[in-house]
């Protein structure tokens, strides 16, 4: 994959096929993670930045996933029913715009398999929330959640992570191309 | 075109008082790129490149940044809005 360019109302790169793949493979896991919540009732995740962990989580039942208290977080850290009620107003709109981005960046790479990649303008900005986003889940994956957590060089080769750290990578590049086009 | 003298009651010194006692603060994440951070507070917030690069650099060196303050509702709409961008965002009292 090059770097992004910009052509007029588009930014442009080429890609291999089985990038195109890897990327729409990760936005179809990230629908799948957080399209429950578009329909589910409001959950509550307790813990400030900084400290929560998937130990903090009470009442999830119906969302075991530590990634959606990330992608999810509280509103008012120290004030559980503000907490609740702003994510009884707000979580399943917040799920709704994040699959529809999503599925943007899909059809726009189901059109890519010349190899040739073509965003619109008006695309960026949904490829930019759903790759932060997939960046995200796989930072909680990779224990990458602290402020100071620097990146994954302490992996040695053999470490089962390490391939998707090269994807955590991969993905940051891909949306510091884009900024760049912006 | 008429002017309406204002009139000086209760009501008019109570909404003469801006409502800014609530604060939206975007904390630091080890997951977001600075520059990317800079590009959501110019996108939701209009704020100039200078701006945003100056509040995304808060965030980074102090670990927090109110990024913007006023009334209760409006404060969680950009929480929300932040939060859809894949930042930190928490609401706070100023």
């Amino acid at each position: 994959m090059l770097a992004f360019h910009r052509h007029r109302d588009r930014l442009t790169t080429t890609l291999q096929p089985q990038e195109a793949a890897i990327l729409r493979d990760l936005a179809s896991q990230f629908i799948d993670l957080v399209h429950p919540l578009e329909h589910a009732r409001a959950t509550p995740w307790h813990g400030s930045p900084g400290d929560w962990s998937p130990d903090d989580r009470s009442d999830v039942d119906d969302v075991a996933d530590p990634a959606l208290a990330r992608l999810f977080p509280d509103a008012y850290p120290d004030d559980p029913d503000a907490s609740g009620e702003f994510r009884r107003y707000t979580q399943s709109d917040q799920a709704a715009a994040k699959v529809e981005a999503a599925r943007v960046m899909i059809e726009d790479l189901a059109a890519s398999d010349t190899g040739h990649l073509d965003v619109p303008l008006d695309h960026v900005q949904a490829w930019l929330i759903t790759v932060t986003n997939i960046r995200l889940v796989l930072a909680v994956r990779l224990g990458v959640t602290q402020p100071g957590d620097q990146g994954l060089e302490h992996l040695t080769a053999d470490d089962p992570r390490q391939v998707t750290a090269e994807v955590y990578d991969w993905c940051a590049w891909i949306v510091e191309t884009m900024v760049e086009c912006l | 075109m008429t002017t309406i003298a204002p009139q000086i009651g209760d009501e008019t010194r109570t909404r003469a008082v801006p409502a800014t006692d609530w604060v939206t603060i975007v904390w630091d994440d080890p997951v977001n790129l600075m520059s990317y951070v800079t590009y959501v507070f110019m996108t939701h917030f209009g704020y100039a490149h200078e701006k945003a690069t100056q509040l995304m650099l808060t965030v980074h060196h102090h670990g927090r940044a109110v990024v913007s303050q006023g009334a209760r509702e409006r404060m969680e709409t950009d929480a929300q809005a932040m939060q859809g961008f894949g930042l930190w965002a928490t609401v706070d009292r100023a």
